[in-house]
């Protein structure tokens, strides 16, 4: 990533000879500088667990996740001065929609609005992309939703995702527990949510009340976000559950299972 | 003064909801235009009608047709729902009377409520004033029509109105509107909106009998 790209990367409207427009990858090289989102999502509930930075001990540690709606919700990493701007347009789009159409503005819909945006400022002289990428989660008419939004203006719609930093280390362990989480319980979900985001952090730094937000939104439940106190029923519950297993906790359950490979 | 339609009648019965509106396109007292549709489908859950001016009224059609490939240009499942339409319908025709500058109709919004599994039907009007009801009559309709809808539908205390006895009703209101409006019209149309989707008629005709003047009358119609 520190290869010098010479004339290419100068604006985002300059293609490489490869092919590749280079200030976009710088900007979700950006996405991966700001601190670990995860976000999960089973039939019934979906769920986003943050970790918050503080600058420095004088200081409140960052708002990372957003709610939009009674239904709709994200959490962002990356420039956390472009997130404002993305809530405030997201915002507007969720109660423009209610006003006029007296209902919910689906989840897929408000993500393509987004995209557009993004994809729009990739292709356009004299500004930059977006510098954050978002985990969206949902609940609309066709149930519970997760969307991963990019810089580039890709959207995906998720199982579960991790991004930030270290956030590989949280993709390998959903990646590992992926088959439980369709049919998991909303309390499972959430202890898989902050098992991930354990797995993203620095030896020397451990989940607490101050840096760690929960959100969850379900099929007959509206948007909640979980910060300071609310998070402390759910970080014992992780405690207890990992002096229970002791050295085993950081083994999942099926592990051996979801490595095969299915042969015909 | 400005081409207009008539009353459009519209009554809810158990399973779905029927709305009818007669074909012309009067000129003051002119019987200008005399193939006009005033009831349309929008999609498979919802049909609108209108009365008043017909220009604003396919206006506000048009739009609503726009929307509805909008959806299915981007296909994603969502499709504009009763309330939508009528919500929306409610706050355009509101912004525009707040700038005294009206879509100068009154409108009918039938739909089938998948979600409640319910008929839905609302009524516009030009005020952006707004109300949802089981029997719904614009203009004429008002005077003629809705006094029998009511004694029907009182009549059957609560229950809803059966396909039949709704057919039944909205046949002889619109018989009633062609004897007694002085721009009524005998050819009308009936949009019925149920579970299983959007269905309009051919054009149907009203058949009134003028027992008491019958000997003094001669012409096309006796």
């Amino acid at each position: 990533m520190s290869m010098f790209r010479g004339q290419y990367d100068n604006d985002v409207t300059t293609w490489s000879p490869q092919g590749r427009l280079h200030q976009v990858e710088y900007a979700m090289e950006a996405v991966n500088q700001g601190s670990a989102v995860v976000g999960l999502s089973s039939n019934t509930h979906a769920v986003l667990v943050a970790l918050k930075r503080s600058q420095h001990q004088l200081s409140d540690h960052q708002k990372k996740i957003y709610q939009l709606d009674d239904h709709v919700g994200f959490a962002f990493a990356g420039l956390t001065a472009d997130a404002p701007v993305i809530y405030n347009y997201l915002r507007k789009e969720c109660l423009d929609y209610r006003f006029l159409n007296d209902n919910s503005l689906s989840i897929s819909r408000m993500v393509r609005t987004l995209s557009s945006r993004a994809q729009s400022r990739t292709q356009r002289y004299g500004g930059r992309p977006y510098g954050v990428g978002l985990l969206v989660i949902g609940s609309d008419s066709s149930g519970v939703a997760l969307f991963q939004t990019c810089p580039s203006g890709i959207e995906y719609a998720c199982r579960a995702m991790a991004i930030g930093a270290r956030s590989q280390s949280a993709r390998t362990y959903l990646e590992r527990c992926l088959k439980q989480f369709e049919t998991s319980s909303l309390q499972d979900l959430v202890q898989h949510g902050l098992r991930a985001l354990k797995e993203t952090l620095p030896s020397d730094m451990e989940l607490t009340n101050q840096n760690v937000s929960i959100a969850i939104v379900g099929i007959d439940t509206q948007f909640s976000l979980n910060e300071g106190d609310k998070v402390d029923i759910y970080l014992a519950e992780l405690k207890a559950a990992a002096e229970a297993a002791a050295s085993d906790d950081r083994k999942p359950p099926d592990s051996a299972e979801a490595m095969e490979v299915e042969s015909t | 003064r400005r081409v207009h339609g008539g009353a459009v009648v519209g009554v809810c019965y158990d399973q779905g909801v029927l709305l009818a509106a007669d074909t012309v396109g009067s000129f003051g007292s002119l019987a200008k235009l005399k193939h006009v549709s005033r009831v349309h489908k929008i999609n498979d859950m919802v049909a609108v009608g209108f009365s008043g001016d017909l220009a604003d009224g396919d206006c506000l059609l048009n739009e609503l047709q726009n929307m509805v490939i909008d959806d299915s240009v981007l296909d994603d499942g969502t499709e504009l729902s009763p309330r939508a339409v009528f919500c929306w319908l409610t706050r355009v025709l509101h912004h525009r009377r707040n700038k005294l500058d009206p879509f100068y109709n009154q409108f009918i919004v039938a739909g089938f409520d998948k979600k409640a599994n319910k008929p839905f039907m609302g009524c516009v009007n030009l005020l952006g004033y707004s109300w949802e009801e089981s029997i719904i009559a614009t203009g004429m309709g008002l005077h003629f029509a809705l006094p029998y809808m009511r004694s029907q539908q009182e009549a059957k205390s609560g229950v809803p109105f059966t396909f039949e006895e709704a057919q039944t009703v909205l046949t002889k209101s619109m018989a009633c509107l062609y004897a007694r409006d002085c721009r009524g019209w005998p050819q009308y149309q009936v949009v019925k909106v149920d579970g299983a989707g959007v269905v309009k008629s051919d054009v149907q005709y009203s058949r009134v009998a003028f027992k008491e003047s019958a000997d003094y009358i001669e012409g096309r119609n006796s």
